[in-house]
């Protein structure tokens, strides 16, 4: 039988302080994270196709996500995001910026689609329809939650954990006379999981050089 | 008041008081007869109109798929569902969508149109988007293979009357090119994620079994046993097609939800449940958005892993609302309206498993699973400090996460109390709570009381 030990509820805090810290912070982390839109599937593009794809891409903080319809189309619900631009990977883009974003299930209308106040995103933007309308490129996999750590360095994650996003990045790069800096060259030994947003954002900035 | 008798107290009230469980994309909330249920289709069966135009088109503008082709497409995925023995859900092709001219939805006004109609409760479209150009109008990139949505909800009875789902064509268009963003996938990789819509439209919502295969950055080249647990309606698509290395299009925790939502005459005779409580490390509080998996134990005469092939999973609270707020403060006033509020669900689960032995354990949603790709009733999902931990008879917050005891769940039975406490979670009192807190090896299995009298287990330890 293993000991016992009895021990007043303060003490018990006690315990678990550094636990509490750290269980707090991962919290806030996560508060800031977003996602894509429920009920929809989409097959895998890693990030040369999605920066190709994309019209826009921004990053900076949510300001508001209001849900309203369609101003044409009635029965379409939307969400309407004011985002805080602190950097233009591509496009253009006002210091505050605003998109039109469609919402499709009655779940995305109370979550107004996962748009957090104040959250931190990187979104690489569909270009916009001729009804105003766009979205994250491949929904989850184009919206990029950014997560600091303590001391001060950025990650970004997609909502695939960026599983794939950088298969074959060098030589996708090369093919297309792309050059990569250095950092940008180590995410292809990432197969999955938080990578630099430095690196990110200089892998994008390739791209978006040679695609011009 | 010694904070562990409130405890117990309440647990028994939930006990009392349970109600009928599910994997479903939503339950009912505050306005129902009864908070808490999975929201489903009042009758089969359930009737559908589909577009009249074709299901895929080539950039050339000739046609692939046939309306004819499509329609029976459809028809037969659906029908992936309605052969599942034990579950009663049917299907019904009941004509062109209606509303627009010749039932061909072309265009974002089309779509409009359709939409209010589903809106209304008057039809539940299947649409073809037989290039693409739908989506484009509506926002969207040739990524997206389809989506499915909930249109007209029955609150009171906790009915679904009308849903959507929306075919993205230009994945079986025969073309791929990198240059026009036309891509392709295999017959079986687009019936699956077809069918995964159509789960939603039945109601189902996601499941999270085998997440390690996603967190490995697995694509396309997951190993088999691992693949033959992953449920259909995980949130994301990312290995080869079931279908395509022959395993049936449906997973275990797939056909035992849809037919847990909606049972047949067969179901009671062969499914057993699974159920308890998560609780904080206090063993007292009950915890919120937790996945329970339970694997069958491994047999070691044949070549499958059982315990990686054969799992059944839910989340802790499922019948509880996603929404912020608490007694104190409310709901969050323009929040969610789904779930019940009776805090006696919080931390509760259920799982509709086969009949055989079992370890049971639980771990965290995956973190990258919110809003649209969420597992459970939390848009965010709970954070849990520690590894995925199993359950035992003596559970307690200091317990080696890895000791577990095998359950044997019969047809018709359920094996209730199996109670998780988890390890190193923040403790959820003040520092000014009055009594002791003991932080010890239990030397009797962690049991809930009835009336100061334990809970018979059930179930063979």
């Amino acid at each position: 039988m293993p000991p016992t030990v009895s021990c007043r509820a303060r003490f018990f805090l006690s315990v678990f302080t550094t636990t509490l810290i750290s269980t707090l912070v991962a919290l806030l982390l996560l508060a800031q994270t977003t996602s894509a839109q429920h009920g929809a599937l989409t097959a895998p593009a890693d990030l040369e196709r999605l920066v190709q794809m994309a019209g826009t891409i921004v990053r900076g903080h949510v300001v508001s996500a209001v849900v309203e319809p369609h101003p044409q189309f009635s029965n379409l619900q939307t969400v309407v995001v004011t985002f805080s631009v602190s950097k233009v990977l591509k496009g253009d883009a006002p210091p505050v910026f605003t998109f039109r974003q469609f919402v499709w299930d009655v779940l995305d209308v109370t979550s107004a689609a996962g748009y957090r106040k104040s959250s931190e995103l990187l979104l690489l933007l569909n270009p916009n329809s001729s009804y105003g309308l766009t979205s994250p490129v491949g929904l989850e996999q184009g919206r990029f939650r950014i997560v600091r750590d303590a001391k001060g360095n950025a990650f970004a994650e997609n909502g695939r954990h960026n599983a794939g996003l950088f298969d074959q990045l060098e030589a996708k790069a090369s093919a297309q006379g792309a050059t990569l800096s250095p950092q940008a060259r180590a995410l292809a030994t990432k197969p999955s999981g938080p990578a630099s947003l430095v690196a990110i954002e200089d892998a994008i900035s390739a791209f978006v050089r040679v695609q011009r | 008041m010694r904070r562990p008798f409130a405890a117990l107290l309440l647990s028994y009230q939930l006990l009392s008081g349970l109600v009928f469980a599910g994997g479903p994309l939503r339950v009912t909330g505050p306005a129902a007869t009864t908070p808490g249920q999975a929201f489903v289709w009042s009758s089969s069966p359930i009737r559908y109109t589909v577009d009249s135009g074709p299901l895929s088109v080539n950039p050339s503008g000739q046609t692939v798929i046939t309306n004819a082709q499509g329609l029976a497409r459809v028809q037969s995925l659906f029908n992936n569902w309605h052969n599942v023995s034990t579950a009663s859900i049917s299907f019904s092709y009941a004509g062109v969508i209606t509303g627009i001219s010749a039932g061909d939805v072309k265009s974002a006004s089309d779509f409009n149109t359709v939409q209010g109609s589903c809106n209304a409760g008057t039809q539940s479209p299947v649409i073809f988007d037989s290039n693409g150009s739908l989506l484009r109008a509506l926002g969207l990139d040739p990524l997206v293979i389809g989506f499915a949505s909930t249109c007209k909800l029955e609150p009171v009875a906790g009915h679904i009357l009308t849903a959507l789902i929306l075919l993205n064509g230009q994945f079986q268009d025969g073309v791929t090119n990198q240059s026009t963003n036309n891509f392709e996938l295999t017959a079986d990789q687009f019936d699956e994620a077809i069918t995964h819509e159509m789960g939603h439209f039945s109601g189902l919502g996601h499941s999270q079994i085998n997440l390690d295969l996603f967190q490995s950055g697995a694509i396309e080249n997951c190993d088999l046993d691992s693949l033959a647990g992953l449920p259909l309606m995980f949130p994301i698509e990312f290995c080869q097609a079931r279908k395509s290395v022959g395993l049936p299009i449906l997973s275990p925790d797939d056909t035992a939800w849809i037919s847990k939502l909606y049972p047949s005459s067969s179901f009671a005779t062969s499914y057993g449940t699974i159920s308890g409580f998560v609780y904080f490390s206090d063993g007292i509080t009950q915890m919120q958005g937790a996945n329970v998996v339970a694997r069958r134990v491994d047999d070691p005469t044949t070549t499958v892993n059982e315990s990686r092939s054969i799992a059944f999973s839910s989340v802790s609270g499922f019948e509880f609302t996603g929404n912020p707020g608490q007694l104190v403060s409310g709901d969050n006033t323009n929040g969610s309206s789904f779930g019940s509020r009776n805090p006696g669900l919080i931390g509760y689960y259920e799982i509709p498993v086969t009949p055989g032995q079992y370890t049971v354990q639980v771990e965290a949603v995956d973190h990258e699973f919110q809003g649209g790709s969420s597992v459970g009733p939390l848009s965010v999902p709970s954070f849990l400090p520690g590894p995925p931990e199993f359950w035992h008879k003596y559970e307690s917050a200091i317990d080696d996460v890895s000791a577990k005891d095998i359950l044997t769940v019969t047809a018709g039975a359920t094996v209730s109390n199996i109670n998780f406490i988890l390890n190193n979670t923040y403790p959820r009192f003040d520092s000014y709570e009055e009594g002791l807190i003991s932080r010890e090896f239990p030397d009797q299995p962690f049991l809930l009381y009835r009336n100061r009298e334990r809970v018979n287990l059930g179930v063979l330890l």
